[in-house]
């Protein structure tokens, strides 16, 4: 059951991806209003200005997530972990796959416990086709791993889970990584949009 | 192998939304966009071309001047057309050359249009869209009458709808139920352009008209 009640906060965290003029928050939040105006949704963004992983998020998740008790909680986070463990980066080990889990579980289950949200779990996702370049693809080969974790939270929280690069990778079957990114991991208007409509379907 | 279907936008700022030059070219900011990039996240596998026809200023008058180079000659399979917000302002401003812009005149240079795309583009759908006026105002001050003034425009837009068998969307009823919940401010800054909010529910309406046309085979 996906009911949205009245005056529910509707709370975004995780990474902020930067935008020009609108993001998939600010697109998702105008499809909300000329779609199911009735849910009369306070949209909340409390996304991380700075890069920011799963266990980043723990520092935040008392102040930005838990005070708010939102109904719905939205969480995009998961790209910036693989690179640090990619670059073995300061505290490199928090952010290998298995404590990604761990860090995760406790973030979604603190939301599940203390405000009763419903979840949605974005999948983190890169625009951008194999073989482009050594980063991305490093980060393709890691990608799986973390996708494991994020299903066993889903599968745990009963959350609805978003796989966006599934979304972005059937949309490059009709149209170049181009038409929907600034650069991989940051996309354009275009790229906004399709992660909102994706979440829109998702929850609808 | 599918041909590309084509979808062309014409009026005024309201549809212009920064589309010449800059970094919103050519679809601009505006509803032309969200529909655009409605389609193509919900129908990736169509072949799809939007074009912005839309231009600043612009009345039914200047519509009918650039018809033929920017209507006819670009060949669309659908036509949507949104004007009237300035054939208003020029009435109610008593800016000079006012009388080619009453409801009288601007049904005149409606039917012109039509006519001509009905002749020479006799597949292409249309649809036309009733100009609107976001307030909740309803005294005697200038933004109400604005509004009240438009009713004329939208009969208009109406009854040309109906001789020349087109789709036809109000805006104005939409809009008026959302502003009674949210506010105006929700829409628009100034009462005549909607933001973001305003253009999304501007495009799910127009998609409601368009998706049933691509399922189509053309």
């Amino acid at each position: 059951m996906n009911k949205i009640h009245p005056g529910n906060n509707f709370v975004f965290t995780g990474i902020c991806i930067p935008d020009r003029e609108v993001s998939y928050i600010s697109l998702f939040t105008a499809m909300l209003m000329s779609r199911r105006p009735a849910w009369q949704l306070n949209v909340v963004n409390r996304c991380c200005p700075q890069k920011c992983t799963a266990y980043d998020l723990r520092n935040f998740w008392e102040d930005d997530v838990i005070q708010l008790r939102p109904a719905w909680l939205c969480v995009l986070v998961g790209i910036d972990d693989v690179r640090k463990w990619i670059r073995r980066e300061n505290d490199w080990k928090e952010y290998a796959p298995g404590p990604f889990l761990s860090h995760y579980d406790y973030l979604i289950g603190r939301a599940k416990d203390q405000c009763g949200s419903r979840i949605i779990l974005l999948d983190p996702f890169l625009i951008a086709a194999p073989h482009e370049e050594n980063w991305t693809d490093q980060i393709f080969a890691e990608l799986p791993a973390y996708y494991r974790a994020m299903a066993a939270l889903s599968r745990k929280y009963n959350a609805i889970r978003v796989p966006l690069q599934t979304i972005f990778q059937r949309q490059f079957q009709h149209r170049p990584c181009n038409d929907f990114r600034q650069y991989p991991d940051i996309p354009n208007a275009l790229g906004h949009l399709v992660v909102a409509e994706a979440m829109f379907q998702a929850i609808r | 192998m599918n041909r590309t279907y084509t979808f062309l936008f014409i009026g005024d700022s309201l549809t212009d939304v920064g589309r010449v030059g800059g970094e919103n070219a050519p679809l601009g900011r505006g509803y032309p966009r969200l529909v655009r990039d409605l389609l193509v996240a919900r129908h990736p596998e169509k072949r799809l071309a939007v074009i912005n026809k839309g231009l600043s200023g612009n009345t039914i008058a200047n519509l009918a001047a650039r018809w033929k180079i920017d209507v006819l000659h670009q060949r669309p399979d659908w036509l949507g057309i949104l004007i009237g917000a300035n054939d208003i302002g020029y009435v109610l401003q008593k800016w000079e050359g006012w009388q080619d812009h009453t409801p009288s005149a601007y049904g005149k240079h409606y039917e012109n249009i039509l006519a001509q795309t009905r002749r020479h583009l006799p597949h292409c759908h249309i649809t036309l869209m009733e100009p609107f006026y976001l307030t909740v105002d309803r005294s005697a001050n200038q933004r109400a009458k604005v509004r009240r003034g438009l009713r004329a425009y939208r009969d208009i837009v109406r009854a040309m709808s109906r001789r020349f068998k087109t789709e036809c969307i109000s805006f104005q009823p939409l809009f008026d139920q959302q502003l009674r919940a949210h506010g105006m401010r929700t829409f628009t800054l100034d009462g005549a352009h909607p933001n973001l909010n305003g253009a999304m529910l501007m495009a799910d309406r127009i998609l409601s008209v368009i998706e049933p046309l691509i399922k189509k085979p053309l």
